[in-house]
């Protein structure tokens, strides 16, 4: 009997690990390996985050029992997380949609056209992004009071697409550039106004790069402490990240309040990664090999 | 053509940075809503609190009061994150829009008073109701960060003294009482130990505050009764201040968890709030977390600093923290930003206050509050601070210096933590630093 079932169970279960090892010495140990640790390293603060956020203050469990939601109602009803959400969520969709307006066209400008001082001006372009933000911090806050912008969303909408517009200009012409300028020219013999033939042959195939740098746009705006703190005050105009602060207290921290608020402004980071994932890659190779 | 589509391209980049300025607009809306303010005869002023958050609640019970008791002011809450207070005050003063009144932490006073930014206060609180009732061991201070050491630009509504909180579930066991002096609090710490269980006797800040924290203890231990000499040295630099350090990096690893060279208190309270330490040096700010962790006020048990080996007899410790409110320069409503800081500063709102945090009360009448008893960790300290045999050593937070030194430090500190350098390596640079800073400070105000 045994002689019978012994063979068949080590033939399926040998061919099965041999199977097995061999995927894995092939090529796949050296990628699997890495990526399992690098995994880990990434997931073990989430999973913190979520044990925190659902488990009582009092509990130690290293797993989130009994489950409450306590720290989400704190956050949300007391500390205002609803308001938060709604700001940054508000800002970001500005940021994305007039970031995209005007690197398309500053970028089509930088892609297109030859003008005196075009190299300068990519260098100036450059040379803003090893400005930190902190150091335009008071001429912008003067500025924006001038403006009466101070404590208006506007003010944060602004001075996010101000500051990320320099680099993602310089991405969307090279998007732009590596658009065969020949599709445009058709479209113009064909009766095609500039604008037009820019607006019906280039645009659509920049989705994306729209949507790499949209993702972008939204996720630097919806990340921003800083610009939300200085330029709002009103507790009202606060986005997320200073609704997170507010769980730092001078000498007590709320841990659990803490972790919840972190789960509340990271899943919309981590649906929009989802869904444009495809997108981003797309659009950061975009043009990766001109052919 | 070309030229022209290139400069209706940037024609239209630059209508749409104009169009993106729409907001301007709020700026009409908000001039109109102040002129139907002013023809109802009410004023709204600004209130900006240093702990946006943990105590938001605490302002939003006691705001609507004080715009009962007084119908033409109305105040504007807005809680500020702990984490970036003096960033967000300093943008505010030199960018032109700061508050009618603050609260200020004392730390951050000599910073804000250094701008030119705050009214003195003096002839307010004089000609006011509440004359008389701060807590000198508040206001003197207070009073000591100005430049002339005589103006009041802000006044105290609570103290955070250093405190040594025990968690009686890991002390109780043991057999071990809250210690009340240095010796006995470095035994504790090691009998307390049990590594294996993962228990410690005690958590140490290794991180950012550490010197901050340091230089309480150092006081208390070596029994200095000022912290700068008359020759303008400072008094830290003694071999009983050094011998304190020595026994105190002792701990480390001993009675410590190793993890603790990185704890910032925010890691450190967080290993106190775990119920895996016995006992912990910090102020009495972390009360309510601490109280919430360990289960219950009977498991927490907050004392003034261990009295030292060469006190004497008397006990020595550094004055409290202050928390203080100050009215801005900048604020057209002056005199009524002064009438709710009267309010804030009456027995019954501090009394709410303090009460809820768990903190030292600035107002005198405060303390024949029943609540003042009942919290032992505040009766405590109180007792502490009002017995004659204490003596409290002002710190020199009228350094402009004074908190950079600290911050300074603190890296330093994990150097001897880490055996990098020696505790007198780490306290000769302090020292030098803190003799530098009186020196300039001292030439600057002759």
């Amino acid at each position: 009997m045994s002689a019978i079932t012994a063979p068949a169970v080590r033939g399926m279960g040998g061919s099965g690990w041999t199977q097995f090892r061999g995927r894995l010495n092939s090529a796949r140990l050296h990628l699997f390996v890495p990526l399992t640790l690098y995994l880990l390293f990434t997931i073990v603060p989430f999973y913190w985050m979520v044990v925190f956020a659902f488990r009582p203050t009092t509990s130690n469990h290293p797993y989130p029992w009994p489950i409450t939601l306590a720290n989400f109602k704190e956050v949300w009803n007391v500390l205002g997380f609803g308001t938060f959400f709604e700001n940054s969520m508000l800002v970001g969709v500005g940021v994305l949609i007039g970031l995209n307006v005007i690197c398309a066209m500053a970028g089509y400008a930088l892609a297109r056209f030859k003008f005196a001082g075009r190299s300068a001006l990519i260098l100036i372009l450059l040379c803003t992004q090893f400005v930190p933000g902190v150091m335009l911090l008071i001429p912008l806050f003067v500025i924006f009071r001038h403006l009466g912008l101070i404590d208006n969303l506007f003010a944060l909408i602004i001075a996010d697409i101000v500051f990320q517009l320099p680099l993602t200009s310089l991405l969307m012409s090279g998007f732009i550039r590596n658009v065969p300028v020949e599709l445009e020219e058709a479209a113009m013999v064909d009766g095609c106004s500039r604008v037009r033939a820019f607006l019906s042959v280039t645009l659509p195939l920049l989705r994306p790069a729209f949507v790499a740098i949209g993702s972008f746009a939204f996720i630097g705006s919806w990340n921003n402490f800083l610009f939300a703190l200085m330029f709002m005050s009103s507790q009202n105009h606060f986005t997320l990240p200073v609704g997170l602060d507010y769980t730092i207290g001078e000498f007590s921290v709320n841990f659990g309040a803490l972790a919840a608020g972190g789960l509340i402004a990271a899943v919309p980071v981590v649906v929009i990664f989802a869904f444009v994932q495809k997108y981003l890659v797309q659009g950061l190779t975009f043009g990766a090999v001109k052919g | 053509m070309n030229r022209y589509v290139g400069r209706l391209a940037v024609g239209l980049a630059a209508g749409s940075m104009a169009a993106t300025g729409i907001g301007v607009g709020a700026a009409s809306a908000s001039n109109a809503h102040r002129a139907v303010a002013h023809r109802t005869q009410s004023v709204t002023i600004t209130f900006w609190d240093d702990n946006g958050g943990p105590r938001t609640p605490l302002y939003e019970h006691l705001i609507p009061i004080f715009e009962r008791q007084n119908p033409g002011i109305k105040v504007k809450y807005v809680g500020i994150p702990d984490t970036s207070v003096l960033e967000k005050y300093d943008t505010a003063i030199q960018g032109g829009s700061p508050p009618d009144i603050a609260a200020i932490p004392g730390g951050d006073l000599s910073a804000i008073i250094a701008q030119n930014a705050l009214i003195s206060l003096n002839k307010y609180y004089q000609n006011s109701k509440i004359y008389g009732q701060i807590l000198p061991t508040l206001l003197k201070p207070t009073q000591a960060i100005s430049p002339n050491g005589k103006t009041l630009y802000a006044l105290p509504f609570s103290g955070v003294p250093a405190t040594l909180w025990c968690n009686l579930n890991i002390l109780r066991p043991a057999g071990v009482t809250c210690p009340t002096t240095w010796n006995a609090f470095f035994t504790d710490a090691v009998k307390l130990t049990n590594a294996n269980k993962g228990i410690y006797g005690f958590t140490m800040r290794g991180a950012a505050g550490a010197t901050t924290q340091l230089i309480d203890e150092m006081i208390s231990y070596a029994g200095l009764e000022r912290f700068f000499q008359p020759n303008g040295k400072t008094s830290l630099q003694s071999p009983r201040v050094l011998q304190f350090l020595q026994k105190f990096v002792g701990l480390y690893k001993k009675a410590t968890s190793a993890a603790d060279v990185d704890n910032s208190y925010l890691q450190m309270v967080a290993e106190f709030d775990s119920n895996k330490v016995g006992m912990m040096l910090h102020n009495l700010g972390s009360y309510a977390s601490n109280v919430a962790a360990v289960g219950g006020k009977q498991n927490l048990v907050g004392e003034p600093d261990p009295a030292g080996p060469f006190n004497h007899g008397r006990v020595t410790m550094a004055a409290p923290g202050l928390d203080t409110y100050g009215i801005f320069k900048a604020s057209k409503h002056q005199a009524q930003a002064w009438k709710f800081e009267q309010f804030l500063l009456g027995a019954e709102a501090n009394g709410y206050w303090n009460k809820n945090v768990g903190q030292l009360p600035a107002n005198k009448n405060v303390l024949k509050q029943a609540w003042v008893h009942q919290q032992q960790p505040v009766g405590a300290l109180l007792a502490a601070l009002s017995s004659k045999n204490t003596y409290a050593v002002s710190l020199p937070n009228y350094l402009p210096q004074y908190g950079a030194i600290q911050n300074n430090s603190d890296p330093l500190w994990q150097e001897v933590m880490t055996g990098q350098i020696t505790p007198a390596q780490w306290l000769d640079q302090l020292c030098s630093a803190l003799d530098q800073a009186q020196s300039l400070w001292t030439h600057g105000h002759k």
